[in-house]
């Protein structure tokens, strides 16, 4: 009877060599796609969101701005259409002091599985953002981005735990005005075309669309290649603000996907700043990250 | 660690070409044997070692690597194995058109017995589930720990070593069988 540590000998002893042939058609089609990708995408730039995002905790939280984002391109981009004037959308933002919007995140992964995430989003041009998250409904996360204090803090209520750490001058800079600026121009520079107008819960709208899949803001803990990305962005033709926000990303094969939705706008907000300072309990441990 | 410093180099001078080509050397025979050994047939095994490689130089740059360079790319040798498992739609038999390498032994004999033990391991790596299959050939070639072998799979630690440990005991009780007979 072979002992176990001989059959662990021989796994170890399993020895396959890779032909020339192999090796040759790997270094071309390595060669080749390097070739094709010497463009760097928005994907490969390590914006304040993605960074943001790298936080376990706070990951939840970034896809909250994509509203900004699309805003923001638009205003670079385009000139009026019939009804809403695009480039006043971005105008109209700034004068409103805060928002609250309320954002659903799906994640849907062939290996591990579907996960929802619901939260609701707190901006203010002078105080920072805050997001309330629930990866259950027992388990409040609540992100502050803080621009007076110059920090990021995550508090995970169910763990008793929280993050601390501090924004650097990028990303406050990108911070500051919830302008993400140049990774958003990528996105919306990659095209988008007008939808036309309809109704929403009582809403006259009007949307544009994005399709191209480098026009994607997607954060993973696992490499992710773009198979496709539709965003589409519905603003009031009264206002002239947005009210619903809607996007979906296929990924890697069609192994993951990612579908995000925004909604229940209110701008022209007075929020208090102690809307954006966290009250972390005595008892609560601080996670190093 | 050297598989660091090669993954910064990468990582860094994206587009050298001496760089990915000295990962590629460390750990091509690794990731084959691998892959093989999860699929148990040639083709697909070259095709899965092929595809990481590609996925990584186009990937390199973008990703975060939180734990060693050659886990990583066990780890992806995985996943695309367990895709290529589930498409089949019957069950590949786990034949070498290469004969494998064995010891450095220089007496035949005693080579051609291992090279005999490491064929039936072969085929008998392909009765167990792939769940324990993947459990022993990540840990013991992959080079992963336990407890990232039960992240990937999902599973608690005390899970992930029974998959082990039944693992090793179908494979020895395999084995043995067919020598009996």
């Amino acid at each position: 009877m072979r002992p176990a540590e001989h059959i662990k000998r021989l796994v170890k002893k399993l020895n396959d060599t890779t032909s020339a042939e192999m090796d040759q058609r790997v270094l071309t089609d390595v060669l080749h796609t390097l070739a094709e990708s010497e463009k760097p995408t928005a994907l490969t730039r390590p914006k304040i969101w993605r960074n943001i995002m790298q936080s376990r905790i706070t990951k939840l939280a970034a896809a909250a701005v994509i509203v900004i984002a699309v805003l923001v391109g638009i205003n670079q981009l385009g000139g009026p259409a019939s009804g809403v004037a695009w480039g006043e959308v971005v105008r109209n933002i700034e004068a409103s002091p805060g928002f609250i919007f309320r954002m659903k995140q799906i994640n849907n992964d062939k290996e591990k599985g579907i996960k929802e995430y619901n939260m609701k989003v707190y901006g203010s041009a002078e105080y920072g953002v805050r997001m309330d998250g629930y990866l259950d409904p027992q388990a409040l996360v609540q992100t502050y981005a803080s621009l007076k204090e110059g920090v990021l803090i995550g508090v995970m209520h169910s763990e008793k735990m929280y993050t601390r750490q501090p924004l650097t001058g990028d990303q406050l800079a990108e911070l500051e005005g919830l302008d993400p600026k140049e990774g958003i121009r990528e996105m919306l520079s990659v095209g988008y075309r007008k939808l036309g107008r309809k109704t929403i819960d009582g809403i006259e709208a009007e949307g544009v669309e994005i399709t191209n899949p480098e026009g994607a803001r997607i954060s993973s803990d696992d490499p992710i290649e773009v198979d496709s990305h539709v965003a589409q962005l519905w603003v009031a033709v009264e206002t002239g603000l947005p009210i619903f926000f809607e996007s979906k990303t296929i990924c890697n094969n069609g192994t993951k996907e990612f579908h995000n939705v925004q909604d229940e706008f209110q701008w022209n907000v007075e929020l208090d700043e102690s809307e954006f300072v966290p009250n972390i309990p005595a008892d609560y441990t601080l996670q190093e990250n | 660690m050297l598989e660091d410093r090669l993954l910064v180099v990468w990582k860094f001078k994206r587009g050298s070409k001496d760089a990915f080509c000295r990962i590629y050397e460390k750990y091509r025979d690794d990731l084959l044997t691998l892959a093989k050994g999860l699929l148990g047939e040639q083709v697909e095994a070259e095709d899965v070692v092929h595809d990481v490689f590609v996925s990584f130089a186009r990937l390199a740059g973008q990703f975060r690597l939180t734990g060693s360079l050659r886990g990583y790319l066990a780890t992806c040798v995985s996943n695309r194995a367990r895709d290529k498992i589930r498409a089949r739609t019957r069950q590949a038999e786990a034949q070498s058109p290469k004969i494998p390498s064995v010891s450095d032994s220089d007496n035949p004999a005693a080579r051609a017995i291992e090279a005999e033990e490491l064929a039936r391991l072969r085929h008998a790596l392909g009765q167990i589930p792939f769940e324990q299959r993947e459990a022993i050939l990540l840990h013991l070639r992959g080079g992963l720990k336990f407890r990232e072998i039960a992240k990937r799979q999902g599973v608690s630690i005390g899970t992930l070593h029974g998959r082990y440990r039944y693992g090793l005991n179908k494979l020895r009780s395999l084995l043995n069988s067919e020598v009996k007979e």
